[in-house]
Formats: structure tokens, C-alpha cells, sequence
């Protein structure tokens, strides 16, 4: 972690999670809280980036949305990783057969863009927050058994792995333990990417209002909301969309950075 | 396929429950899941993509008027991409490490973490409502009005390009420099050629290699940009059209379009790999 970008990308991140943690603390007005004085009232002292039609704060609007993306996408990318690695583990090592028919699963699944993957699953289990989770986990399931499934091709070939066989280790030993903790540092890096995805289609799902429903704010909802004033409240859009920016920037510079410390080459994925 | 009842879309709240009965009968809704999707699939080879549940217009009409709009928005974004951001990668490469590489990799990054909807927003509130140069959003055929047209694709466009201008960019950029290092360059430098030469006669052929197949497999992303984009331009494509038919459970409509960009992006990938063999002799199809 010694480039000056992955510590702006860390700091970037912590003021994130300290926000989403400390949302009660920290906002300066409850989200749902309504000034009927201060509708639409542009940025000032009081209210620092501006109130929407109702009054309510931007600011602290913003500040809870970093609850749910950084929700979202805790919980989902830790879902994809959960099912995607044992399957990319699986497919690699557990002979031919069971690989080609994982593989052929996954080709198909990404024959899918992930956006239009997310939207097709949120139409048919409902739209909402908990579906827009399961439906980005989705997406990235594939993605992540691919990435797994490479390394292990490529560690299985190396000759500690021969030499741990020659010994007498057993499958599945020489998978959890040999193997395994080898595919760990491309699997951290490729999360990085996953969850800076998972944000932006939560967001782009929310924006088409099919993700978090009112009075919830999340910021592709607060920006969809905001196309409605664009004329005289440009605040409504622009704050919601700039933490959903400064998220993607932090977690690609904290992504960068970890690849160079772990030293991991990622493939096309 | 979808939860919830379409008849409340088709009918209305009022409808009686033997009225929403006749009408899942006619649907066929009441049939179990497997059987609809089989006579659905059935149907689509026959060319058949059934009808709206709420204007009871065919999809396949549907589709062919929405399709058009939607590709050609992809199209003047992939447009956009290549012919900004393959410039943008060689001049990074050719002046790697100055501050001319340093800039266009950061405007690069930038573009890659920009969320396309808000840029577009964006876009609206700076070049329509500020500085009123274009119009903020709508559709006019072509053939009704092409300067009004083309002025109404042009914030669209930068919309989706965005992202893949700048992933175009960084992938040029980076398999240059990574050309830029092989022998037959140093051979040619050695020659005397001056760098220009180099860098655009020889490196930039084998370097493009990699960027096509990148830019391949960039459609799905973009005409997933595009249904977004759609929705924020008024733009009445197939993105507006499958939004539309998500909220009004409208599953014909859904699985007609999706069905579109599916097979879009399987026949892009299938064209990119056999490109690829045209372009690489070295590559063979197997």
C-alpha cells in the first residue's frame, strides 16, 4: 500500500464506511426528516448540499445511501464469492467432466450483460433492495468461479502441487490446502472490481427505480429524483452521483494498489 | 415468468375475479411455468413473439420499431470509443510518462468510474438547461429531421461512449506500450525509422489486436448503457421498451427483448472471434 493513489482510494473508502456505520451520529438531520420551510433550499450553511422537494436534507440523504451500496455491496459480492470460488475450485481440479459442464453453464450465463442479467432477474423476483442484492450476486457468480477456476489451472501444474502428490496427499488436501491459498490474492484483487460493479448496478437499478424504494433513500434513486428538479435544483442529481463516483474511484485505486502489493496478474474478465 | 398478477395491468384494479379468470385462461397464465416457456420458445421460432399483455400489439412489431433506435445509439457510441480512444491510447503510449500520459490516463480513469446515468444528467444540466446548445432530451426520426435528429443523439452518445472510450483508451494504451517493447520494433527503429513511423506503421497494427477484442466484448456493456440511457433521454428504444414492460409486468414484451440483446451479443462475440482470425493470421479458427 505505498502508492499515493491506493491511499487516497483507502482514505476514500473509510470516510464511506465511517459514514454508512456512523449514519446516526454523523448525519446532521434524520433522512426521512421533513422541512417544509426549506423545500428545495440550495446549498448553504444549514444544509450543505441543498434539500429536495420535501425539505429533507441531501446531506444526510447521501450519508445513509452509503448504507445501502456499501450494503449491497458487502452482501452481495460476499454471496458471489461464496458460491463462485468452491465452484471455480471445483471446475478446475475436479477432472474433466465437471469442468466442462460448469464451464458451459457459465458460458452461457455470461452470454448475459450484467446489467441486463440484473434487470432480467430483479423482473422476475420483484423490484427491491434484498432482490437487487441476490441479482447482483448473481452476476458476478460466473465471473468469479472463471477467475478461481484459471488459477487453479495454473496452479495444479506447478511442482509443489506434484511434489505434495507424490507425497501421498490427498484431492481434496492438496485443493484447500495447497491450492486454494494460492488462487486468495487474485480472488481479493477481483473483488475490488466486483464490488465497484455491484455499486454501479445497484445504483443503475435503484436509478430505473426497480432497487431500494421510497422513502429509502439510495443515490441512484436520489439521482433519478433529482432528474425531476434539474431546471433549479442541481443538487438533487449532483451530490448523490459524486459518492457513487468518489466509491468506484476509491475502490479501482485500492484495487490497483493491491494488485501491485500482491503482485497478482489478472486475465481478461 | 414474472411475479405478480398482469392482468391488474391488462384490466385494472376494478375487474371482477371472474373477468381476471377469463383473461389468464386466454393468456394462458394459468398453464404451469415449464409449458408456457416451451410453447413461448416454440412460438419465437416460428417467428412468433406473442403480444403486449396491455396494448395487445405485437412484440416482434414492437421490436422492429425499437430495435433501430437502440442500435443505433450503440453504434454511434462504439463510434465515439474507437475513434476518440484509440488516438487517445497511442498518443498515451507514444508519450509515455509525460504529463500528455499522465492526463489522458487519468481522464481515462475518470471516464471508467463515472456512472454513465449520472454523466448523462449531467451532461442535460450543463449543455441543454445552462448552456441551451442542445436539445435535453427526445426522439425525432431521422427522416423527419436529421439535423434535429443527429442534435438529439449527440448527449446519448457521449452517455454510453464514456465508459468504453476510456477502456479503450487504457487497453490501447497499454498492449502500444506492450508493442512497443518487441524486437521487430527495435529492428525497425534500428533502421532509422523515425518514431512517428514506428509507432503508426508497425506497432499500431498488432497492437489494435487486443483493443478489437476488447471493444467486442464491450457491446453487452453498452447496450446495457443504452437501456439506461434510454430511459434518462426519452429515447423510445428497446431500453424504454423492456423498463417499460418490467413495471407493467408485461413478460412478452420482457422476454422479447431480452431475447434481442442476448442474441446481439452472442453474434458480436462469435463476429469478434472470427475478425480476430482475419486480422492475426497467426490465429487460427478452430
Amino acid at each position: 500500500m505505498r502508492s499515493p493513489l491506493g491511499v487516497i482510494g483507502l482514505v476514500l473508502l473509510l470516510v464511506n464506511i465511517v459514514g454508512a456505520v456512523g449514519y446516526e451520529v454523523i448525519a446532521p438531520y434524520p433522512y426521512a426528516e421533513i422541512h417544509p420551510r426549506d423545500i428545495l433550499h440550495e446549498p448553504s450553511q444549514e444544509y450543505p448540499f441543498g434539500t429536495d422537494n420535501l425539505g429533507r436534507d441531501t446531506l444526510s440523504r447521501v450519508i445513509y445511501g452509503a448504507r445501502i451500496s456499501l450494503g449491497v455491496m458487502t452482501i452481495s459480492t460476499g454471496l458471489a464469492l461464496v458460491v463462485g470460488v468452491p465452484v471455480g475450485l471445483i471446475s478446475g481440479y475436479m477432472g474433466p467432466l465437471a469442468d466442462a459442464l460448469i464451464m458451459r453453464i457459465i458460458d452461457a450465463w455470461l452470454a448475459f450483460p450484467a446489467l441486463i442479467l440484473a434487470l432480467a432477474i430483479v423482473a422476475i423476483l420483484g423490484p427491491g433492495l434484498f432482490n437487487t442484492m441476490i441479482a447482483v450476486a448473481i452476476v458476478n457468480m460466473p465471473r468469479t468461479a472463471r477467475l478461481v477456476r484459471g488459477e487453479v489451472l495454473r496452479l495444479r501444474e506447478q511442482e509443489y502441487v506434484t511434489a505434495a502428490r507424490a507425497l501421498g496427499a490427498s484431492k481434496r488436501r492438496i485443493l484447500l490446502r495447497h491450492i486454494y491459498p494460492g488462487t486468495l490474492g487474485s480472488t481479493i484483487v477481483f473483488a475490488s472490481l466486483l464490488a465497484s460493479q455491484a455499486i454501479i448496478t445497484e445504483s443503475s437499478l435503484s436509478f430505473l427505480g426497480l432497487g431500494a424504494q421510497p422513502p429509502e433513500p439510495s443515490w441512484g434513486s436520489m439521482i433519478a429524483m433529482g432528474t425531476r428538479y434539474w431546471n433549479h435544483a442541481w443538487w438533487l442529481s449532483f451530490f448523490p452521483g459524486l459518492a457513487i463516483f468518489l466509491t468506484v474511484f476509491a475502490l479501482s485505486f485500492v484495487g490497483d494498489a493491491l494488485r501491485d502489493a500482491l503482485d497478482v496478474r489478472l486475465g481478461h474478465n | 415468468m414474472l411475479p405478480g398478477d398482469p392482468t391488474f395491468t391488462i384490466l385494472g384494479e376494478e375487474a371482477t375475479q371472474a373477468q381476471r379468470e377469463r383473461a389468464r385462461e386466454e393468456l394462458g397464465l394459468n398453464d404451469p411455468l415449464p409449458v408456457r416457456y416451451v410453447a413461448w420458445l416454440g412460438d419465437v421460432f416460428q417467428g412468433d413473439f406473442g403480444r403486449s399483455y396491455r396494448t395487445r400489439e405485437p412484440v416482434l412489431d414492437m421490436l422492429e420499431q425499437r430495435i433501430p433506435i437502440t442500435l443505433e445509439l450503440t453504434f454511434l457510441s462504439m463510434g465515439l470509443a474507437i475513434l476518440l480512444g484509440v488516438p487517445l491510447g497511442v498518443l498515451s503510449a507514444r508519450f509515455h510518462n509525460t504529463i500528455i500520459d499522465v492526463l489522458a490516463s487519468t481522464l481515462s480513469i475518470v471516464g471508467m468510474a463515472v456512472p454513465f446515468f449520472w454523466l448523462g444528467i449531467l451532461l442535460i444540466m450543463f449543455f441543454s438547461l445552462r448552456l441551451g446548445w442542445l436539445p435535453p432530451s427526445g426522439y425525432i426520426p431521422i427522416a423527419e429531421d436529421p439535423v434535429e435528429h443527429f442534435k438529439l443523439m449527440i448527449l446519448p452518445t457521449l452517455t454510453v461512449g464514456a465508459a468504453m472510450t476510456a477502456t479503450i483508451a487504457r487497453q490501447t494504451r497499454g498492449s502500444m506500450l506492450e508493442v512497443l517493447s518487441e524486437d521487430y520494433v527495435r529492428t525497425a527503429r534500428a533502421k532509422g525509422l523515425r518514431q512517428d513511423a514506428v509507432v503508426f506503421r508497425h506497432a499500431l497494427r498488432n497492437a489494435l489486436i487486443p483493443v478489437m477484442t476488447v471493444a467486442g466484448l464491450q457491446v453487452g456493456a453498452l447496450l446495457g448503457g443504452a437501456v439506461v440511457t434510454e430511459t434518462i433521454f426519452s429515447l423510445p428504444g428497446l431500453g424504454r421498451m423492456l423498463v417499460n414492460g418490467i413495471f407493467q409486468r408485461d413478460f412478452p414484451v420482457v422476454q422479447g427483448a431480452i431475447l434481442f440483446i442476448v442474441s446481439s451479443v452472442l453474434l458480436v462475440n462469435l463476429i469478434t472471434d472470427l475478425l480476430y482470425a482475419m486480422v492475426d493470421p497467426r490465429v487460427k479458427v478452430s
